[in-house]
């Protein structure tokens, strides 16, 4: 929209006295009205009282504003409620604009007249971005009524019949020819001591006796497509592919269980795991009169899991019952304590069980006939002869876990584990909504844990499922398609897999970008070379009106220094900074932007032309992006752009790039003051031409 | 329009008004904590108290949430009003004298020493936080728990919130400070700066190794030595972390 269809109107806050204190609102209003495009120029006591909204909505219809532009206090708290009485009076909410001329003017700058200068470039560079505004729509989706579960073990069978139950079609992907997993090889569980076979029987039975349940054995996916909601998944299964559709993904594709080669002698005949202890037991009897069962825990967490601790408990009082003369030997460090796995230890006791514990400085050395263990105990060297070791081994990350894990985006732990995603800082990686972790592929559990998530993974997914529309009213980046060249540098870029190759018309691919799954971080917007892609409510036209807005002031002489703030960190600290009143220089403005990935060299080179002497830029610090690597990609471009400028003759001092934290106001305010020094220093910049 | 008023002012106000935000309006400050004009008001910090005068007698009500109604007469500063608000003060200068904000508070309405003095204190349970991460951020990852005086603000079972988006709107509309923002997250790898390597132990074999950075020269090294043993072998771990750091790289 030019200006001259504009029409908008100006409240300038007063906050009660909170803002009429520190700047001249008088003065503010009379030269609000006179920029362009607007209509209206109102002080206001309260603007965000019911009194105030109530006022705000009576001029847009009255004026038939089609702008509204509010000074007063901090987007991040009060935007919303704007916004809200904006769409009430019939006014699109992306059409609204706030400057913020409390927390990072008024609280700020300590002398009257300056902080009213510096407020009135403030809403100079509102009104001219809020010209360029343009209204926000929201994004809806359809959610696929069906859901995919991924493995065919007690988790995967439980969460398939769980989802079915719901009244949902569902889909059983298994690897192998046979569905069960891993409980299928175990001999019997616990607590029950029910048979490891029987039960997952039973499993087996219900699914196949379930209409709504398909089973693919055999089969493996090969591709994930689609968004969230709506995925596509190639699966392979005898011999050809098939696309399925499923609104929710269930991951349940379990755990492998490790092979400590040459760990305490294993490798040898007589030297098995409790995985193949199950095995054996399964197979037929077990012939070993002398067993030395050895509990481990792996690495420098040397803390031993609960699960292959009751494993080995478990099997050690079956194997001294089924046969009593029999000599059953536990060598531990460390047991658990607690409520199940006491009442086990004694009852292993009472049957003959004898414990030895070793310290795990002097691990049980396996000899070919006898193991030599140091009790802790009595201090001494026990020789143990043995018929059979057994090895408590928990259980590892399948090794095929990360083909998984780039196919549908899931961060991995350190072991190879997806862990619950941690959304607060998603450095890693991401997962989509609509994808649910359940059993062993998300750490290692006995099977009543499993069922449990399982349940807990069919009840998110069912609701998911049952929420019909997926919907996003997030600002999304979007590709104007006749100026893309089908680089697919956009495509690199995302951390989010938003972007897409498409085959456009012609020789040329297309990218296009998912509105569900863009989080509107900016970064494809500033690594497109032929600049196709724009970010709606942070478009380059908006970005670099508020740039020339800010510089076109007078100046009194100083410097001009512009600061653009991911809104994370540098922005919230700059408001935090402004609620504890700590002061700095006032020829400095701010502009937010939602991540440092959003950082343009092309607006930086823009603003040196335009006559800006310094620019900071404030990013999160290294490793805490929201958006996974925006901060990274800023730092390399802004590397870049330095050199570039080196070359030029610029000097780069007038160019930083800073890391902040969101609640350190008093460092976020040394920065800017060292910077302003350091620009007073150097005075003006000579203008590049 | 509701007539009503408000230290002898009669005042015209929009139905559902409160009478804190009919006195604001007509530039009669009455002091609180926890209230916000971006949030649903609360009426935590009962500083706000104002005299209602009424068929038995005047009362105090929490002017926040208490509704204008036809005719009332309010008194915003009366002698009923001080007294209540000094005690107010003064049970919060029993665990908060040390806060700015608290103590200006005091000195404004001549609050001397408290008569107890309680352990310190810098969470007032205004509940500011917890309503702003409600209703502004639609996250909820705190809440206020427990009761008496084993209330306080806290995620979940006291755990690390796992939905908290770290956007620190707590932090900035804390009155005392009371919020920092700490890191509690898991160690997290940062593969591309230059001033950070991080070593981390091979879940097998202990030995140490460096992601990204120096993966060319495990390259090099892996070349070398062929795949001797089954699986789970020292070599085979390293391949699947050089694949894994390097399609994540």
């Amino acid at each position: 929209m030019d200006e001259s269809a504009a029409r908008i109107g100006i409240f300038v806050c007063d906050c009660g006295h909170k803002i009429a204190d520190f700047i001249d609102s008088e003065v503010l209003v009379r030269n609000a009205a006179a920029f362009p495009g607007v209509v209206l120029a109102r002080r206001e006591r309260y603007s965000c009282s019911k009194a105030g909204l109530k006022r705000i909505q009576a001029a847009i219809a009255e004026q038939g504003l089609n702008r509204v532009v509010v000074a007063g206090c901090t987007p991040r708290t009060h935007e919303p409620l704007f916004r809200k009485a904006c769409e009430e009076a019939g006014l699109n909410g992306a059409l609204f604009e706030m400057v913020n001329i409390r927390e990072q003017c008024a609280w700020v700058h300590g002398d009257r007249t300056q902080a009213t200068n510096k407020a009135i470039a403030l809403v100079r560079m509102g009104v001219a971005r809020a010209v360029l505004l343009e209204p926000g729509e929201v994004i809806e989706a359809y959610v696929t009524p069906a859901v995919l579960v991924i493995g065919g073990g007690t988790a995967g069978l439980t969460a398939a019949l769980a989802v079915a139950s719901g009244g949902v079609p569902v889909t059983v992907v298994e690897r192998e020819n046979e569905l069960g997993g891993l409980v299928s090889k175990l001999h019997s569980l616990y607590p029950t001591g029910r048979g490891a076979q029987e039960f997952i029987a039973g499993r087996i039975e219900a699914v196949q006796n379930t209409p709504a349940i398909t089973v693919l054995t055999g089969a493996h996916i090969t591709a994930v497509d689609g968004s969230p909601g709506d995925y596509h998944v190639t699966v392979w299964h005898n011999g050809h592919q098939s696309i399925l559709d499923a609104g929710a993904i269930i991951v349940a594709t379990g755990a492998q269980p490790s092979r400590p080669w040459g760990l305490f002698g294993y490798g040898r005949p007589r030297v098995i795991t409790q995985f193949e202890l199950e095995n054996l037991l399964n197979t037929g009897g077990i012939a070993a009169r002398d067993i030395v069962m050895i509990l481990y825990g792996r690495g420098e967490q040397s803390h031993l899991d609960g699960l292959s601790c009751m494993t080995a408990l478990k099997n050690a009082i079956l194997l001294k019952k089924a046969c009593p003369e029999r000599r059953v030997t536990i060598a531990f460090s460390d047991l658990p304590a607690g409520e199940p796995y006491v009442n086990w230890i004694k009852e292993a006791r009472q049957s003959g069980v004898s414990f030895i514990r070793y310290s795990p400085d002097r691990k049980p050395q396996v000899g070919s006939e006898a193991i030599e263990v140091y009790d802790v105990l009595t201090a001494t060297d026990v020789e143990i002869p043995y018929d059979l070791v057994v090895l408590s081994m928990t259980l590892v990350a399948r090794a095929d876990a990360s083909v998984l894990a780039n196919l549908l985006h899931l961060p991995q732990d350190d072991s190879g584990f997806f862990p619950d995603v941690y959304t607060r800082l998603k450095p890693r990686d991401y997962a989509d909504d609509g994808i649910y972790i359940c059993g062993c592929a998300h750490y290692p559990v006995a099977t009543a844990e499993s069922m449990f998530q399982a349940y807990n993974a069919a009840s998110r997914a069912l609701r998911y499922v049952a929420s019909r529309t997926v919907s996003s009213q997030a600002a999304v980046a979007v590709v104007d398609e006749r100026l893309c060249t089908g680089c697919g540098t956009c495509v690199e870029t995302c951390s989010f897999a938003a972007v897409a190759m498409e085959k456009g018309e012609g020789v040329l691919n297309r990218s296009r970008i998912n509105p569900l799954r863009c989080v509107g971080c900016g970064n494809c917007v500033v690594a497109c070379p032929s600049k196709a892609i724009t970010l709606q409510s942070s478009t380059d036209q908006q970005i670099m009106a508020q740039i020339s807005a800010a510089l076109a002031g007078p100046t009194d002489g100083k410097p001009r220094i512009l600061g653009f703030l991911c809104q994370w960190s540098g922005y919230a600290a700059a408001d935090l900074a402004g609620a504890r009143h700590l002061l700095y220089p006032a020829n400095v403005r701010f502009i937010r932007v939602r991540c440092s990935a959003r950082f343009d060299p092309y607006h930086i080179l823009w603003a040196l032309l335009n006559g800006a002497d310094g620019i900071l830029l404030a990013a999160c610090e290294p490793g805490e992006c929201h958006y996974v690597l925006g901060n990274q990609y800023a730092e390399e471009r802004i590397e870049n752009l330095q050199q570039m400028l080196a070359v030029a003759g610029f000097d780069t001092r007038r160019l930083r790039l800073g890391w902040f934290k969101p609640d350190d106001a008093e460092g976020f305010v040394s920065e800017v003051n060292a910077f302003a020094d350091q620009i007073e220093k150097l005075g003006l910049a000579q203008h590049i031409s | 329009m509701i007539n009503i008023t408000i230290d002898g002012r009669q005042l015209q106000v929009a139905e559902g008004t409160n009478i804190l935000e009919a006195a604001r309006e007509n530039d009669i400050e009455i002091p609180t904590l926890c209230y916000h004009e971006a949030l649903e008001p609360f009426g935590a910090c009962r500083l706000c108290v104002v005299e209602l005068e009424g068929p038995r007698g005047s009362r105090l009500v929490a002017s926040c949430v208490y509704p204008c109604e036809e005719g009332a007469v309010v008194h915003t500063n009366s002698e009923m009003v001080q007294r209540s608000r000094r005690t107010t003060v003064e049970l919060l200068m029993t665990f908060a004298s040390h806060i700015p904000l608290i103590q200006d508070l005091a000195a404004k309405m001549g609050v001397g020493e408290p008569r107890v003095r309680l352990e310190p204190n810098d969470c007032i349970l205004c509940g500011l936080c917890v309503r702003a991460c409600q209703e502004i951020v639609g996250v909820r990852a705190i809440s206020v728990i427990n009761r008496g005086i084993e209330k306080k603000v806290k995620p979940p079972f006291e755990v690390a919130s796992s939905i908290c988006v770290g956007c620190t709107t707590c932090v900035f509309v804390c009155p005392t400070g009371a919020i920092t923002l700490d890191d509690v997250g898991r160690p997290r790898p940062a593969h591309k700066w230059r001033s950070e390597f991080e070593s981390r132990t091979c879940r097998v074999c202990g030995d140490h190794y460096l992601v990204s950075e120096s993966v060319s020269d495990y390259r090099a090294l892996l070349a070398e030595e062929k795949l001797s043993q089954p699986e789970g072998g020292r070599q085979g771990y390293l391949i699947e972390t050089y694949h894994r750091s390097v399609s994540r790289g």
